[in-house]
Parts: structure tokens; C-alpha cells; sequence
């Protein structure tokens, strides 16, 4: 199953960098977004590009056995360090700032650049894995930007409620589901004090202290609160008849999750979302579940809140690229999916071929339809919300180029960190120094 | 500057404010509850599932023998074939090792006739095995009657030998001590014979053209056991 699992990551890695380069290249030339949403646009694009370059990482990771794995794992982690700044970034930000002036935004992402400096800092002084990175951080900064939001404008009087407000929301619940969806479904293993979750370990051994392994598992909790509100609130309103998308999206994670529950409880099954699980099951789950939020979701999720909610401009110009980028991004996970299905149930290969080849037809014919529908029927967030929430901030667009050649750079020096870190066995060292402390063979 | 602090417009809203606190006072119940089962309830197992747990890995070995008789002309080059079926060890573990004894003797009984030239060689064909390892003893010869022993290590890793490791848990190291796809197939062995003659070979009646060969195959099969060490 490690196979699947890395052919996956993958799969992950040309969608998320496919989706992030390309869309990209269109808000770019889309001179007419609001600030908060040109800055969005362009920190979701890298956001993806990142992710994508990290799929593959910790894809080849699994697939080396010899000491470059160093390379590997440095990389990948530098690229969830990128991850953690633009969530926590975009939650400032968007769909509402909660960054409302000029000083403020300036101040906000200087700390969060200068955190993302002490992070790396921190790892090439031989002290990855610490409590000092905040593990965890990004679930809680997005929990309380984006569920703050979410729940200010989803419950809001109704006298004042409107699309637009409910598109708030929206928008800030389908950002919540993209982060923290993989961790919804382990809600069981939460209330049920299962050991799945409870001695879920990310780094692996005593690479982490309990007080991190605590502050990670804290995190996932929150998250899973955080779903539950979500669906709460969701459930509350379609009984009221103002149901919406979040809904539909949000229940499959949670049902997930209760038959996850009987999976993962199989005795002596110890699981993490990226290294699998040492029970065959339990990786045929894991994969079908984690892995495909991971690569499959949280790019069809960005995908549809760019199109959606106008951060693209499409016009004669960039449509046909738009169209281009969606057609890739449904015909490559459709046949990820079938071929998933393929690894786990033998199918006939010509039966498979013939599958494959009826519903990428499906899903381009689809895809025409609700590509349409998504460009010519945007969602605004703006109008008929008070003036107070959306307040002038000057961004130009020479700081926004700016933006793009940091994180440019980011991603260029994370290379070259990386390639140190394996020259120097750092990652090694620190292992057997952290097993030798706990009285363990390495 | 009130209206650049979000904080306050949140705060005004008495509506939102009653829903976000009811929320975050949710999230601290919950996150108590994780606490307690975190430390608490769970926190011994916690502690220690970072420490290694070590295990004894000792293997049961049973063997199988197969015979297998050939005259071989002089000059000729013989396969000799051992099939070994899917089903053929399924009560055990895996297959471990594979022994080949070449043996043969000067049976012309000529006088003063020397013994024969044997080589033997078996090649990595479509047999699954650890064809790699350095201990694998694939070709040989003899001119002097000696048995000509060949050995190939069919399971990764595996030696006889009781080892100690570290790490996991019982199941992992059952599970990488069990599998029966190693072995599985048909193993080929190539026999040369070059007839050495005797002093009195001008004699037209004397000739020693061929010779007898019988190979045994060794198949050591094995069950493992795997003990943690308290």
C-alpha cells in the first residue's frame, strides 16, 4: 500500500501545483480585486504551489531508503511551514479582514514572516520538532479567524442576513473543511478516548515530546469542534430552509469517521495521515479517506472558492486557460479515484479502461456545464454587508509582485536548507540523540 | 480608530457575541475532556508508547528432501528442474533456504580411471528469493568426487539464527516473518559433465562417456517465534 500511497501523493502534487502555477498566471492579470482579495488570490496560488512541491517530497520520501530521506523530510517540512503561514494568512484576511488598515496588515505579516524565519531557525539550529514551533498553531489561528466569522455572519440577525453574509460564511467554512477536514474524521477516536487518536504521532517515536504530541492532539480537538459547530449550525439552518453547500460537504467527513472508527480500532493499529498504518485495512482506509483529502479535496475546494467567489477575472483572455486548469484538475482526480478503486478491488483492466474512459467523459461534459455556471454566476461577499467590514487598505501592486517573488524565494532557500540538512545528517543526529534520551534503539 | 479594531464591532454585536462565546465555552469543556483523557485517564499508556519494545525472533526449521538421479553424457549440459507448488509449505512461515548436494563417483569401473569433471550452477530464474545475498553459494565444480554443495538464501534476511530487534510491535515483526510468495516456482540447475579418460582409453573396448549424477534439494522451511522481552 505504500505504492498507492506515495502514487497518490503524486497525484496530489500535479493537481496542487497545476491548480496554484496556472491560477496564478490568471490573477496576475486581474487588476480589478479588492485588496484583501488580491492578496487572498495570490497567497492561496502559493499556498498550492507549496503544497504540491510537499506531496512530492514526502511522496519520494517514502520511497527512499537511503540517507537522502533527510532531504526529503527537510523540504516537506519547509513546505508545511509555507503551508501554516498563508492559512494563517488568509484567515487574516479573507473573506472579511480582520487586518483593517494598512498598519495593521503591515504589522500582521511582518510577525507571521518573522515566524515562519524563527521556525526555519530553529530547525537548521538542530531543534526541529520542539514545543517552541507552536505546533498546532495554524489550527487554532484558522479556528478562531475563520469560526469567529463563520458563525458572526451564518447566525446573523436575520433581519440583516442576505447572500452576501451567508456567503461569508460559506466561504469561511469551506477554508474551515480544507484545513481540518482529514481531522474530522477522527472524532471518534476523540470522545471515545480511542488510542488512534490519542497516541496519533506525527513525527514518529520519541522524535516529539509528550508535551508536543499533547499540543498537536489539542489542536486536532479543536478542529473537531470546530466541525461540529459546523454541522450544528448547518443542520440548523437547513432545518430553517436555508440549507447550503457546507452541509453536503461537511456530512460525508463526519460519517467517514464513524466507520473509520471501527477500522482504526482494530487491535495494535497505530496510524499516521502520511506515513499510513501498519495494518492493511487501516492503509486501504487511511488512503481512501486522509490521503484523498489531502490531494484530492483541498484542491477542488480552493479551485471552486476562486471561481466562485470572482477572484478570477474571467474573460476572452484568460477563459481558456481557466477551462484548461479545471479540465485538469476533474480528468486527473477522476482517474486518480478509479485507479485508487482499481488498486484495492480487481477490476478488469479493459472494464477499468472502458470506466475511466465513460466518466472522464462525464466530467468533462460536467465540468463544461459548471464551469459555466460557476463564471457567469459568481457569489459576492461584499454586497449589502456594512461598509465597516471591508475597509479601504492600499496595497499596491508592486508590493503584491512583491509578494510573489518572497514566497519565490521561500521556496529557494527551503531547497537549499534542505540540501544542507541532508549534507550534514542533521535530522539523523537529532534522531538518535531524541531516541538515545528516551532509552530506545534508534 | 475604533472602526480599524475589529474587536469592537465583534463586541457590539451582542447577537454574535453570545454565539461565539457559547462556542469557545463548548471548546473549553472539550478541550478539558481531551486534557483529562490526555494525562490522566490515558497518560500512562501515553508515556510509554515512545519506549522501544525489544523482541526475541527464534525459527523452527523443518526440512524437506528431494532426490534426483541423472546419467549425463560426456560433454552434455543438463537441467534438472525442483518445482516447488503455492500450497507446497502453507503451514509454515516461509521457505528459508534451499541446500543443493551435486554428487557423483567414477562409475566406469575402468582402472586407474580418474574422476570426472562436474559443474554445477544454479541461476536466478523466475523463483522469487533473496538472489542477492551475499552467502548464496550459486555455481561450482569438482574433478575430484567431491560433493559440490550450492546454497541459495530463499527469505530476505533470514539465516537460522535467533535475532534480537527493536522497535514496533509483535504484529509488525510476525507479519515481515510471514510470507509465502519467496520460493514459490521452479528453480533451475545446469549440470555439466566432462568425462576425464583413463590410462587405458586407446583399448577400443574401454570408454567412459558419461556419468551418474544425483542431486539433493534441501528446502528448509521455517515457522517463526516472536517473543517481546520484558
Amino acid at each position: 500500500m505504500a505504492g498507492d500511497s506515495s502514487n497518490l501523493l503524486y497525484i496530489g502534487a500535479i493537481l496542487s501545483v497545476a491548480l496554484g502555477a496556472m491560477s496564478l498566471r490568471i490573477i496576475r492579470k486581474n487588476k480589478d480585486l479588492e485588496w484583501n482579495e488580491a492578496l487572498a488570490a495570490r497567497i492561496i496560488c502559493w499556498m498550492f504551489i507549496g503544497k504540491g512541491i510537499q506531496n512530492a517530497a514526502v511522496a519520494n520520501m517514502q520511497d527512499t531508503s537511503v540517507d537522502m530521506w533527510q532531504f526529503y523530510a527537510q523540504l516537506s517540512s519547509g513546505l508545511d511551514n509555507l503551508f501554516t503561514g498563508t492559512i494563517i494568512a488568509l484567515a487574516l484576511i479573507y473573506p472579511v479582514p480582520l487586518l483593517r488598515s494598512e498598519k495593521q496588515v503591515k504589522i500582521g505579516f511582518t510577525m507571521l514572516f518573522g515566524f515562519l524565519v524563527y521556525v526555519i531557525l530553529l530547525e537548521v539550529s538542530g531543534n526541529p520538532y520542539t514545543v517552541f514551533e507552536l505546533p498546532g498553531i495554524v489550527y487554532w489561528m484558522a479556528m478562531i479567524c475563520w469560526s469567529t466569522m463563520y458563525l458572526k455572519f451564518r447566525l446573523i440577525d436575520p433581519g440583516n442576513s442576505n447572500d452576501s453574509t451567508d456567503n461569508i460564511a460559506i466561504v469561511s467554512g469551506l477554508f474551515l473543511t480544507l484545513l481540518m477536514g482529514h481531522i474530522w474524521m477522527w472524532w471518534p477516536g476523540m470522545v471515545l478516548q480511542s488510542n488512534y487518536f490519542y497516541f496519533f504521532d506525527l513525527a514518529g517515536g520519541p522524535m516529539t515530546s509528550m508535551t508536543w504530541d499533547y499540543m498537536w492532539n489539542a489542536s486536532y480537538t479543536i478542529c473537531i469542534v470546530t466541525g461540529f459547530m459546523l454541522l450544528g449550525v448547518e443542520i440548523f439552518q437547513y432545518s430553517k430552509g436555508n440549507g447550503s453547500i457546507l452541509l453536503y460537504l461537511i456530512i460525508p467527513y463526519f460519517i467517514l469517521g464513524a466507520i473509520g472508527y471501527i477500522v482504526y480500532s482494530a487491535p495494535e493499529t497505530t496510524v499516521s495521515h502520511t506515513r499510513g498504518t501498519n495494518d492493511t485495512l487501516a492503509s486501504i482506509w487511511n488512503l481512501l479517506t486522509s490521503q484523498l483529502h489531502f490531494t484530492v479535496m483541498r484542491p477542488l475546494i480552493a479551485m471552486f472558492v476562486l471561481l466562485k467567489f470572482g477572484l478570477f477575472n474571467i474573460n476572452e483572455e484568460t477563459k481558456p486557460m481557466a477551462k484548461i486548469m479545471t479540465i485538469i484538475l476533474i480528468v486527473v482526480a477522476t482517474s486518480a479515484i478509479l485507479e485508487l478503486i482499481q488498486s484495492i478491488v480487481p477490476i478488469n483492466q479493459m472494464i477499468s479502461a472502458a470506466l475511466l474512459g465513460i466518466i472522464i467523459a462525464l466530467g468533462i461534459g460536467w465540468e463544461e456545464r459548471s464551469f459555466d455556471s460557476l463564471a457567469s454566476n459568481k457569489s459576492n461577499v461584499r454586497v449589502g454587508v456594512g461598509k465597516r467590514w471591508f475597509p479601504n487598505v492600499s496595497i499596491s501592486q508592486k508590493t503584491l509582485e512583491r509578494l510573489d517573488l518572497v514566497c519565490f524565494i521561500y521556496i529557494l532557500v527551503i531547497f537549499l536548507i534542505s540540501f544542507i540538512v541532508w549534507q550534514t545528517d542533521m535530522l539523523v543526529t537529532v534522531m538518535l540523540e531524541r531516541y538515545a534520551e528516551a532509552g530506545g534503539v534508534g | 480608530m475604533s472602526d480599524d479594531n475589529i474587536l469592537f464591532d465583534l463586541r457590539s454585536d451582542k447577537r454574535a457575541l453570545k454565539h461565539i462565546s457559547i462556542f469557545f465555552s463548548v471548546l473549553i469543556v472539550v478541550l478539558l475532556y481531551h486534557a483529562t483523557v490526555f494525562f490522566v485517564i490515558m497518560g500512562d499508556d501515553i508515556s510509554v508508547k515512545d519506549l522501544e519494545k525489544s523482541f526475541i525472533i527464534s525459527f523452527q526449521e523443518v526440512e524437506n528432501e528431494d532426490i534426483d538421479t541423472r546419467s549425463i553424457d560426456d560433454g552434455d549440459r543438463e537441467v534438472i528442474e525442483l518445482e516447488i507448488l503455492e500450497n507446497s509449505f502453507s503451514e509454515y512461515d516461509g521457505f528459508g533456504v534451499l541446500f543443493v548436494d551435486i554428487e557423483y563417483g567414477e562409475t566406469s569401473g575402468q582402472f586407474a580411471d580418474p574422476c570426472d569433471s562436474v559443474s554445477a550452477d544454479i541461476s536466478p530464474s523466475g523463483v522469487k528469493a533473496d538472489w542477492e545475498n551475499e552467502n548464496n553459494v550459486l555455481a561450482g565444480t569438482s574433478s575430484s568426487c567431491e560433493i559440490i554443495s550450492l546454497v541459495v538464501y530463499v527469505f530476505p534476511e533470514y539465516n537460522s539464527s535467533t535475532q534480537n530487534v527493536s522497535g514496533e510491535n509483535k504484529e509488525y515483526w510476525e507479519s515481515l516473518w510471514e510470507n509465502s510468495s519467496y520460493g514459490v516456482g521452479t528453480f533451475h540447475l545446469e549440470v555439466e559433465v566432462n568425462v576425464n579418460q583413463p590410462p587405458t582409453a586407446g583399448i577400443p573396448t574401454i570408454q567412459d562417456d558419461d556419468e551418474e549424477i544425483i542431486v539433493s534439494w534441501r528446502s528448509v522451511y521455517f515457522t517463526s517465534n516472536i517473543e517481546e522481552i520484558e
